[in-house]
């Protein structure tokens, strides 16, 4: 019977001690970084959040502790929840898309055998303009009502223009076609990676034992790369919550209130307004639903896929 | 026996080599190698301005002569119009170093010089660049509770600009005559805002710019959340609800309560949402600043009011309509909502309040200039700010308009200089300026503290009013409601009403 090699618990500890100190002396001082740039504004935000702190008021006011006063002003702030609709609006309206014209695009890129780079890269090219760009070349430019490209299109086929920007409505879908033309590259780029993983030689055992190519798809590929289309997905949702600088380009939040996105309130409430309290408590808001939903999302994917 | 160094050593070594030079570039430097007089001459003052990116890169080109004279070097931040009032704004409440000198938006004089950030201007200064020359609607934007803590550098204000050319046109005045039962005049366009109205439909669906397509429009307006919509609201509702025996206008002085949502400011956005619908370009109720100017010089309509509209008018790049236009004071109107009383008053003369938009931007000295560069800065603005320099701001192609009582005077520098207006728009454009800064009933922009939620809450009630999803009424109760709630934040509806006096210079 083999035996296994003895090991002396109190050298190889010291051992450890000592490996790992030099490990953490080299580490600490990112730890420390990364410490100070990320706890320091999470806790003084969490801390502004619980007090009446304002950057612009005048006169001789001391900042003071109002417990949960601004947790209950954003329960019953009309403007705020409609800011959060908003939110979910365009966020259920963009992530699908992408999910979609993702999906479709990568299974097209991973069937062709010749330009498959050429593609690659092509696709890659919108994730490397800055949304502010985007926002303004795709956005003022092409959906510009009186003299844009698209109503000029529309005009000359014999419809009439549509009101891009100024109509609650058109005007989400106009930012959802940007952020859809922009973010379905990323869609696209991530599935593509994942089908690339699939081992061709099950989809040939699968036709061996006569699986036809739709039930080769959903019985193999699907699962397959199902991982990877969760993650990308969560990133887009989390992303897609977060949304800010194609709105502030394109409607500024408007007409009315109809795209202001929770973000851009944020932004209007502490940074631009000087509510630090307010505008923290939104912030704390915002933080408390995506990592609920976050976690709750893992949680579902991974009995979805079996891991738990 | 070859000396190898394992991966771990040399970590230790990089680590403690790090470590070394970390140490030594925390100790004293070094004494300099050079002389003395090199070390002197090494050490050059420097004047650091943050400003607006093109504005700053025109008073970069105009100081640097006047900066290398003096053997001094200039740091010149450059910031976009949003950034550069963030920043400032930031910089004042936390109490922090931005620049020596810098130039910020009057209407934020509350929260800049109430904070104790800027250096009060010395009278030296004063006398040096002729304060006295400057219009009084200037002077307010510059003082605080009769002390001047900044100078002038450009008198915004909103003009009413229209086409002249249109308007002397004998055909088109018949036919508007038929329909309205009154003369066009190509001397002061639009006189009330019945009138721009009545104009405002008639100039709407034909083809008067005669490029073959009925795509022509009555008006623009800055619409747009966001933009400049605050300044496109209030220039058309100042005339209905400032009233003349009434200094306030925002806000009621003695109780602070808002006023944003009585009758003459209904009127004023029950008004302009049906004009800007159906009378303005196709996104007319989502335009920018510049989309509206763009409308105007590119010929598309008939009448505006703007900021900018004499300057980039007179481009051959930006404007189809050179030496076409018309300038006035903003219309105004026979009747008049009396906020004390209630009631609308009559005037037999239309009542004017011409706007004094946003109130320009002006050049104030940091409160932390360093003692070594005190001199320099101060000898800077005073360079920047001298009557001579004034008048080659304000008639070049700058963006700054006149704010001096000789810029008025001014009329061949304006027709004849870089600006090439011609001595008729010259005239108007200078004549609408000074009865702008100088009229009794003048609006002075809102300047007390909090002014940016201020403009938030409004922008974003009248912007639902032009989008359809709200009444105005409704919508302008919800923004009276904000007003108050942002008042009570600041500090009270009383502490507001006593800052809103100050900066009315009560």
């Amino acid at each position: 019977m083999a035996t296994e090699p003895r090991i002396y618990p109190s050298k190889r500890f010291r051992f450890e001690i000592k490996d790992n100190l030099w490990k953490w002396i080299f580490l600490l001082p990112a730890v420390a970084i990364i410490l100070i740039l990320l706890a320091v504004p999470v806790v003084w935000t969490l801390y502004a959040a619980f007090t009446d702190l304002h950057l612009y008021r005048i006169g001789d006011f001391e900042t003071e502790f109002v417990g949960l006063a601004n947790f209950q002003k954003l329960m019953s702030n009309r403007s705020f929840w409609r800011t959060a609709r908003n939110t979910v609006v365009f966020m259920l309206g963009v992530v699908p898309a992408q999910l979609i014209i993702g999906l479709t695009v990568a299974l097209a890129l991973n069937n062709i055998t010749r330009g498959q780079k050429l593609f690659r890269t092509w696709f890659l090219m919108p994730l490397m303009v800055s949304p502010v760009v985007v926002s303004f070349i795709v956005g003022r430019m092409l959906f510009q009502e009186d003299i844009g490209p698209i109503n000029d299109i529309l005009r000359n086929l014999g419809f009439e223009g549509v009101p891009w920007l100024t109509s609650p409505t058109w005007a989400m879908v106009a930012l959802m076609a940007i952020d859809v033309w922009q973010w379905s590259s990323f869609m696209i780029l991530m599935l593509l990676a994942a089908l690339q993983g699939v081992p061709p030689d099950l989809h040939e055992a699968a036709r061996v034992d006569g699986a036809n190519q739709l039930q080769s798809f959903w019985r193999i590929t699907v699962p397959l790369i199902m991982p990877i289309t969760m993650t990308a997905l969560l990133i887009r949702i989390i992303d897609a919550f977060k949304v800010v600088e194609i709105i502030m380009v394109l409607t500024g939040g408007g007409p009315g209130q109809a795209t202001e996105s929770v973000t851009l309130a944020i932004y209007r409430t502490g940074v631009k307004g000087g509510d630090l309290a307010f505008g923290s408590s939104q912030a704390y808001f915002l933080l408390i639903v995506l990592m609920i939903f976050g976690g709750a999302y893992l949680v579902l994917t991974r009995r979805a896929m079996g891991k738990d | 026996m070859a000396n190898k160094v394992s991966r771990r050593q040399f970590l230790r070594l990089a680590g403690g080599a790090a470590g070394a030079m970390a140490l030594a570039a925390c100790a004293a430097p070094a004494a300099p190698a050079s002389s003395g007089d090199e070390a002197m001459s090494q050490e050059k003052i420097v004047i650091r301005y943050a400003g607006l990116d093109g504005m700053g890169a025109r008073v970069e080109a105009f100081m640097l002569p006047w900066v290398e004279e003096n053997g001094y070097e200039l740091e010149r931040g450059a910031f976009g119009q949003q950034e550069l009032t963030d920043k400032i704004m930031q910089s004042v409440a936390t109490d922090t170093y931005l620049a020596d000198i810098f130039q910020f938006p009057s209407n934020a004089r509350a929260d800049v010089i109430n904070a104790g950030a800027l250096q009060e201007i010395p009278t030296e200064v004063l006398e040096a660049i002729d304060f006295d020359d400057v219009l009084p609607g200037i002077v307010n934007t510059l003082s605080w509770e009769g002390k001047i803590y900044a100078l002038p550098y450009d008198g915004d204000i909103h003009y009413y600009s229209f086409r002249k050319d249109l308007f002397a046109n004998e055909d088109i005045n018949s036919r508007f005559k038929d329909s309205f039962g009154y003369d066009l005049s190509p001397d002061t366009g639009a006189v009330t805002w019945d009138q721009w109205r009545n104009i405002c439909e008639f100039f709407t669906g034909w083809d008067w710019n005669e490029n073959g397509e009925e795509d022509d429009f009555g008006a623009a307006c800055m619409t747009k959340r966001g933009d400049t919509l605050w300044w496109g609201f209030n220039s058309r509702a100042t005339a209905y609800a400032k009233h003349p025996d009434d200094d306030a206008y925002f806000i009621d002085l003695d109780t602070g309560e808002a006023r944003l949502n009585n009758p003459g400011f209904v009127r004023a956005l029950t008004e302009w949402v049906e004009e800007m619908q159906n009378w303005a370009p196709p996104g007319g109720t989502n335009f920018t600043y510049g989309d509206s100017l763009n409308a105007m010089n590119g010929g598309r309509v008939a009448q505006t009011y703007n900021w900018d509209a004499v300057t980039s008018a007179t481009s051959p790049e930006t404007s189809v309509i050179q030496g076409l236009q018309g300038y006035n004071i903003l219309p105004g109107s026979h009747e008049v909502f009396n906020s004390k009383s209630g009631e609308w008053d009559y005037f037999d003369i239309p009542s004017h309040a011409p706007f004094h938009a946003f109130g320009g931007w002006v050049i104030a000295v940091s409160a932390q200039v360093d003692d070594l560069a005190y001199d320099a800065v101060w000898g800077f603005v005073t360079h920047l700010t001298k009557p001579e320099s004034g008048l080659a701001f304000v008639t070049d192609l700058t963006g700054a308009s006149p704010y001096r009582f000789s810029q008025m005077d001014a009329v061949e520098e304006f027709a004849t200089g870089p600006l090439q207006l011609g001595e008729e728009v010259a005239m108007d454009y200078l004549n609408a300026a000074r009865e702008t800064l100088d009229h009794p009933n003048a609006v002075t922009d809102q300047a007390f503290g909090g002014w940016v939620q201020y403009r938030d809450a409004l922008e974003l009630g009248v912007s639902k009013a032009l989008a359809n999803e709200l009444p105005p009424q409704d919508a302008l109760d919800e923004v009276a409601v904000a007003f108050n709630e942002i008042s009570e934040r600041m500090g009270g509806l009383q502490h507001q009403a006593e800052l809103y006096a100050r900066t009315l210079g009560k």
